[in-house]
């Protein structure tokens, strides 16, 4: 009784909060009703939605004996506390990508990206997490892709498999340009991400040589010693020599995240892979924590409007409409199928119940949401007009500050010069127009949270230690996709030559290595050299290989869930399945069809040939034309493989759906036997049991 | 006069919520960065199959990245 009575106040004040948000047009409003919608939003799907999924859809047993006990190691298979459980599936699952969607979907205005974050994220990415985990959990933890080729057949396994190396591809690059954009002739920047590396290499001696697995202790040194390289940058940046040298373009700058990736990818992880990974998961803890209490005592005002007029697709940040655009742009912080690869990877073997799974899966989806929502605030709490200028390419709004400051204001948001070089200099940058990625502008958008919360005269300091976050983020992503990718397809070629697949034979190694590499390297160097910024090519295709994943995996839950005689309740994952087809679908169809040059990847490499051929293009054009038109063309293709792997996935469910429904046989479930379970939860401590 | 013993007295219970809050905490964040993962992993051993010799620190630290690294493990 009392639960209910709670519930229906949650529900009174987030629908209230809501409300204020949807209706409150005219006035800008303040932060707080985002996170009090939000927040209510999780809860009460936490408490209600969750615990009814828990109970009745897939049925947690808390009696039975999940793998971390039964085939309990001491080292991945151990029953570990639930809310270590929930900490590690939140570290694990949450990265850069929460923070750069929503940053770059603020083109629509702050309403879409809100409501689809909270929306999205309740009835659909914490209810993929939370299911992916459960199965996974029933199934001696195994890979998605293991779980779709055993559930689904071999076909809808091999297109899992083949799907989820090309977005761990796609998303290397895409945050490499992110940070690389960040760095760009910025010497701070550059200077801080390049002592990231040193750094993590002492750790990582520390960690190994020095005191053997204190993990904390090493972590908490490299903090301190990342808080020294961002102040350190402020004295570089103020030493014109210095500066210099660590004043780059961009494709030197992605030739070193390039070189740094297949580093990282054959060195033994002690020396920077597993290091970063420390020190990124405590700070990713520290700095979300941090955001959240310096939200609630700024209390920001949101100045970006409920919507703009880029709804209708001429927006600048990227082409195309909100529907289907805004439910690409923001993948993670809603719904993402990377997700399911992480509840299928190290947290199933970590449950100690049945019990725990809620906590882990839907409430550290809750907690990334949340921090989607805190990333929407970070970008529109920043005048409208300096939010375009410094994500809008050159390309789009004029490659001079008063082009770009004429469009902009021209479009209803006004912007001065002068106001866009006051703040370059408070953060310590030379300028922020045209810094494309959405990492400058959140990084703007937090140094004024922090800045006014805890004092405003270190918003330089603030800012290089944003970029920092970031940029630990995104190089670990480097590093471990790579890593990921290596593996997965010394895999693959195992199967064509057996030596191939040793994974630790060192040819195989560099092959496999470097092929990944070169993927991801390629990605990023159009990225660069594109005049637009690359990101509004790169971060759809982002989307919709992500959003795939998603669908993939929710088809595999939804098998699973008409294959254990759940068919009635398949729906709790076939409507966020069939939304997520259709908007992908949707995305997909424009990009490759569109006659828009802006829009589709066929229209624009057309448009430029044409351009090419006429002779129209500037002289500093013609040299690049051919690459990004092949380029244009590849992202194409790519996009018409990736809808195919998405379909035949979703029509493999639909067959062994129809065989199970008219009575025929289908691959039997891959669930493990009932064993009891012996452990006591009163006993399960932390660091024993 | 003031009567600092009885004041202590008074605090006690408040000064022994905050230190169990601040542990529990502490072996929270122990947990999720796995600073404690060898303490775990003897613990088990010790528990399980006493009479084999155990990884010292450091070899337990490297095995357990090998395996960590050799699946997906990070995110977006």
């Amino acid at each position: 009784m009392n639960a209910r009575l709670v519930g229906i106040l949650l529900a009174l004040v987030g629908g209230f909060a809501l409300a204020g948000i949807a209706l409150q047009r005219d006035e800008p409003i303040n932060a707080l009703w985002l996170v009090t919608a939000s927040v209510c939003a999780y809860i009460l799907g936490y408490r209600f939605y969750a615990k009814w999924i828990e109970t009745k859809v897939f049925v947690a047993d808390t009696t039975r004996a999940t793998p971390a006990e039964r085939l309990n190691n001491g080292r991945d298979y151990l029953p570990t506390h639930r809310w270590v459980v929930f900490g590690h599936h939140f570290a694990a699952i949450a990265g850069a990508g929460p923070l750069v969607g929503p940053t770059l979907a603020m083109q629509f205005g702050y309403l879409p990206g809100t409501l689809w974050i909270i929306v999205g994220a309740v009835l659909g990415g914490c209810v993929q997490d939370m299911l992916i985990l459960f199965m996974s959990t029933r199934r001696d933890g195994r890979s998605l892709g293991k779980i779709a080729r055993d559930e689904l057949g071999p076909i809808g396994g091999t297109a899992a498999v083949i799907g989820t190396l090309m977005i761990i591809i796609i998303i290397i690059a895409v945050l490499g340009l992110v940070i690389v954009n960040a760095m760009k002739h910025s010497p701070w920047a550059t200077f801080t991400v390049f002592a990231t590396i040193p750094i993590a290499m002492i750790v990582g001696f520390y960690m190994r040589n020095w005191r053997p697995g204190r993990v904390l202790e090493g972590s908490l040194l490299g903090l301190a010693l990342l808080i020294v390289a961002v102040i350190g940058g402020g004295a570089i940046d103020h030493n014109e020599t210095l500066r210099n040298l660590f004043n780059w373009e961009g494709v030197p700058l992605a030739g070193f995240v390039i070189a740094y990736g297949w580093l990282a990818a054959i060195l033994p992880v002690w020396v920077l892979l597993a290091p970063r990974d420390y020190i990124s998961t405590f700070l990713k803890i520290a700095v979300v924590v941090l955001l959240a209490v310096a939200i609630l005592i700024m209390r920001p005002v949101i100045h970006m409007p409920a919507l703009t007029q880029f709804i209708d697709g001429t927006g600048p940040i990227f082409a195309g409409k909100i529907f289907p655009f805004v439910f690409i742009t923001i993948a993670c912080g809603a719904m993402s199928g990377f997700h399911a690869l992480v509840s299928s990877g190290t947290t199933p073997k970590m449950v100690a119940n049945e019990g725990d799974i809620r906590l882990a899966g839907y409430g550290s989806m809750a907690i990334e949401s949340f921090v989607a929502i805190m990333a929407v605030i970070a970008a529109t709490l920043l005048d409208p007009g300096v939010y375009f200028a410094i994500n809008s390419g050159a390309g789009v709004v004029g490659a001079t500050a008063e082009a770009a400051v004429q469009t902009i204001s021209g479009w209803g948001y006004p912007v001065t010069v002068e106001q866009m070089r006051q703040l370059a200099a408070d953060v310590g940058e030379s300028t922020l127009f045209a810094r494309t990625g959405g990492a400058p502008s959140l990084a703007v958008g937090m140094a004024s949270i922090f800045g006014s919360a805890f004092g405003k005269g270190l918003l330089s300091l603030w800012y290089h230690f944003a970029i920092m976050f970031e940029a630990i983020f995104i190089l670990t992503t480097v590093d471990a996709g790579t890593r990921v990718g290596r593996f997965m397809l010394q895999d693959a070629l195992g199967q064509i030559w057996a030596p191939l697949g040793r994974t630790s034979w060192y040819p195989s190694v560099l092959l496999a290595s470097t092929l990944i590499v070169l993927g991801w390297g390629y990605f990023l160097y159009i990225g660069v050299i594109d005049p637009n910024g690359g990101i509004n090519i790169l971060w759809p295709l982002f989307g919709i290989a992500n959003q795939m994943l998603a669908a993939m995996a929710l088809c595999v839950a939804t098998g699973i869930l008409v294959k254990t005689k759940r068919l009635r309740y398949a729906l709790v994952t076939a409507l966020p399945l069939a939304w997520i087809v259709v908007v992908t679908t949707t995305a997909a169809f424009q990009k490759i069809f569109s006659t828009d040059a802006k829009l589709g990847f066929f229209a624009a490499a057309n448009d430029m040939a044409a351009k090419l051929a006429a002779g129209t293009l500037a002289p500093e054009r013609v040299k690049v034309a051919p690459t990004l038109i092949f380029n244009q063309q590849l992202d194409g293709w790519l996009t018409i493989f990736f809808l195919l792997l998405l379909w035949i996935v979703l029509i493999e469910t639909a067959r062994m759906t129809l065989r199970r429904v008219r009575g025929l046989p289908v691959l039997p479930s891959s669930e493990t036997p009932y064993v009891q379970t012996k452990l006591n939860p009163a006993t399960l401590g932390s660091s024993a049991h | 006069m003031c009567r600092p013993s009885s004041t202590l007295q008074r605090w006690a219970p408040v000064r022994t919520d905050v230190k169990q809050f601040l542990s529990a905490g502490l072996s929270l964040l122990r947990g999720v960065t796995g600073d404690d993962a060898y303490e775990k992993y003897v613990a088990h051993y010790e528990r399980t199959q006493p009479e084999h010799p155990m990884l010292g620190a450091a070899e337990f630290f490297q095995a357990q990245l090998e395996q960590k690294w050799n699946c997906v493990s990070g995110c977006c």
